[in-house]
């Protein structure tokens, strides 16, 4: 009877340790576990937090290059049809609710290069920053008709994105012969509709579909239409088409805008922040000429009060606040009212009058 | 006898569950002392991180530029500033406070001495418990006359 009490205090006595180690154990994975959790959130928020100052300071002066060295995460920006946007490290994101910011939905490198190029309506409306990364490749695709457009393309690019960005122009007749270099992703930017093939080279044929995006430029760099496209199995698949919003640089931001975007959704989507700081800015011009106008010389009046001013810098803050609900064709403003205030300032200018911008 | 020994037992066991309780209590304090201190340690790098940005953005707003192209920096149209004042208070208070958050904006003409004062934009934190004030240096144009001044753009930055 003893001896049996005995081995059932004993079995009682392993399994108590057996549970209290169990717990022991439970409790110590959970905090690594949860220690892991956090560190991985520090991390994000840290290379958050890092970028936001980057990307601010990046984003303000104009005709930069940025090249920065970060830890190899996957960065996923966002820009919807809604209008919101942000960019994301994780579950840890941050809100871009005016800054244009284009690039891909998701890169992944030890290194971003950012570049800013400068809207101009024909004054300044804003900075737009285009992010890339080295392991994303790009083709410029050019037949005849294109060729001086990928030549133009070329001389543009500052030569830090070209020694670190993997650009390639690429004679149409050699768009078959593209062999797949193992790159993140791969971009297409054919630079006529003359210049577009239906099929992807049989090299690329293997990549998943979202990672070979494509874009058609029908016209110039200047203005005419932009049509996305995404890989689906051997050939394209159109995903939107927006019009190619012109600007008074020589280097126009909308059109570098749409190479590095994912697609309308994100173009269109950047550009709607641009339109509503156009807005905002065009009435401050308006307001600014409207009371120096009074007090100029006689002869500023006779090219002020004509009311072409007023008329086409009113009709670009109605056009600017519709485009910035939605990208239409008649969002490109340069061809009618933006030269004609271009225009009206250099008149203004000439005659020894205030400047409008 | 038997009953002695077990009570003695209970009050080493109850000994040394107060000193494990004591301890424990000591460790938590401790850490949460050092949490405390670090959290207020990012919170202060956070804040001037934040400033940063936020000078920055303010002194390169593009409806405050001089006119001319190409564009030109740290050059402030005082006309423009005026309306931009109005609008960034006013109608377009959500936008600019995206861009400038919780925040005050002044701009004081230093040279030719003068008493013109500027408040660009006042969005102040109401139970804010710290702020870092940045001077910006710049330049003045009043598009009337014609002519430059100095001034300084301050940015004060709440949290």
């Amino acid at each position: 009877m003893r001896k049996k009490k005995g081995q059932i205090s004993i079995g009682f006595h392993w399994i108590y340790i057996l549970i209290a180690g169990a717990i022991i154990l439970i409790f110590f994975v959970g905090i690594a576990l949860k220690q892991k959790d956090v560190s991985e959130q520090s991390i994000s928020a840290t290379v958050i937090q890092s970028l936001e100052s980057i990307f601010t300071g990046a984003g303000l002066a104009e005709q930069t290059i940025n090249y920065i060295e970060i830890p190899e995460l996957e960065i996923a920006f966002t820009c919807d049809l809604e209008g919101y946007s942000d960019y994301s490290v994780g579950s840890v994101k941050t809100e871009t609710p005016f800054q244009p910011i284009f690039a891909l939905e998701r890169v992944k490198d030890n290194v971003l290069v950012t570049w800013t190029l400068e809207w101009m309506m024909p004054f300044k409306v804003d900075n737009y920053m285009f992010v890339m990364t080295p392991d994303i490749r790009y083709y410029l695709i050019y037949d005849t008709s294109s060729r001086p457009l990928a030549s133009e393309i070329e001389a543009a690019l500052p030569t830090e994105i070209s020694e670190n960005i993997n650009f390639e122009s690429l004679d149409i007749s050699e768009y078959f012969g593209i062999i797949d270099k193992n790159d993140y992703k791969v971009r297409f930017v054919f630079l006529s509709d003359t210049a577009f093939v239906s099929s992807i080279p049989l090299e690329l044929q293997g990549m998943a579909d979202r990672d070979v995006t494509a874009m058609v430029l029908s016209g110039t760099l200047n203005g005419g239409t932009i049509s996305f496209y995404r890989k689906d199995g051997s050939g394209w698949m159109l995903t939107g088409s927006s019009p190619l919003i012109g600007s008074f640089t020589d280097d126009n931001p909308n059109f570098y805008g749409a190479v590095f975007s994912e697609g309308k959704e994100q173009y269109d989507c950047n550009l709607r922040k641009a339109f509503k700081r156009l807005k905002i800015s065009s009435e401050i011009y308006l307001e600014r000429a409207l009371q120096l106008e009074p007090a100029s010389i006689p002869d500023c009046h006779g090219i002020f009060f004509p009311d072409y001013f007023t008329n086409s810098q009113t009709g670009l803050i109605a056009r600017a606040e519709q485009c910035s609900e939605k990208i239409e064709v008649q969002c490109d403003l340069k061809p009618n009212v933006g030269d004609q205030i271009f225009e009206n300032n250099r008149l203004l200018g000439t005659a020894g009058c205030f400047d409008i911008y | 006898m038997k009953s002695k020994k077990g009570q003695m037992r209970m009050m080493e066991t109850m000994a040394i569950l107060f000193v494990f309780f004591v301890l424990l209590l000591f460790g938590i304090i401790f850490y949460y002392q050092f949490q405390k201190s670090s959290i207020e340690d990012q919170r202060a790098q956070i804040l001037s991180e934040k400033s940063i940005d936020i000078s920055l953005r303010a002194s390169f707003l593009p409806e405050l530029i001089c006119p001319g192209v190409p564009t030109k920096k740290d050059c402030i149209d005082i006309t423009k500033m005026e309306i931009f004042s109005e609008k960034a208070q006013e109608e377009y208070l959500d936008y600019y406070y995206d861009i400038l958050q919780s925040a005050r904006i002044t701009v004081e003409e230093l040279y030719p001495p003068s008493s013109r004062s500027w408040v660009l934009y006042d969005q102040q934190k109401p139970n804010a418990t710290r702020s870092i004030n940045t001077p910006v240096p710049v330049s003045l144009f009043d598009p009337e006359t014609e002519e430059h001044s100095f001034g300084v753009l301050k940015i004060e930055v709440y949290s």
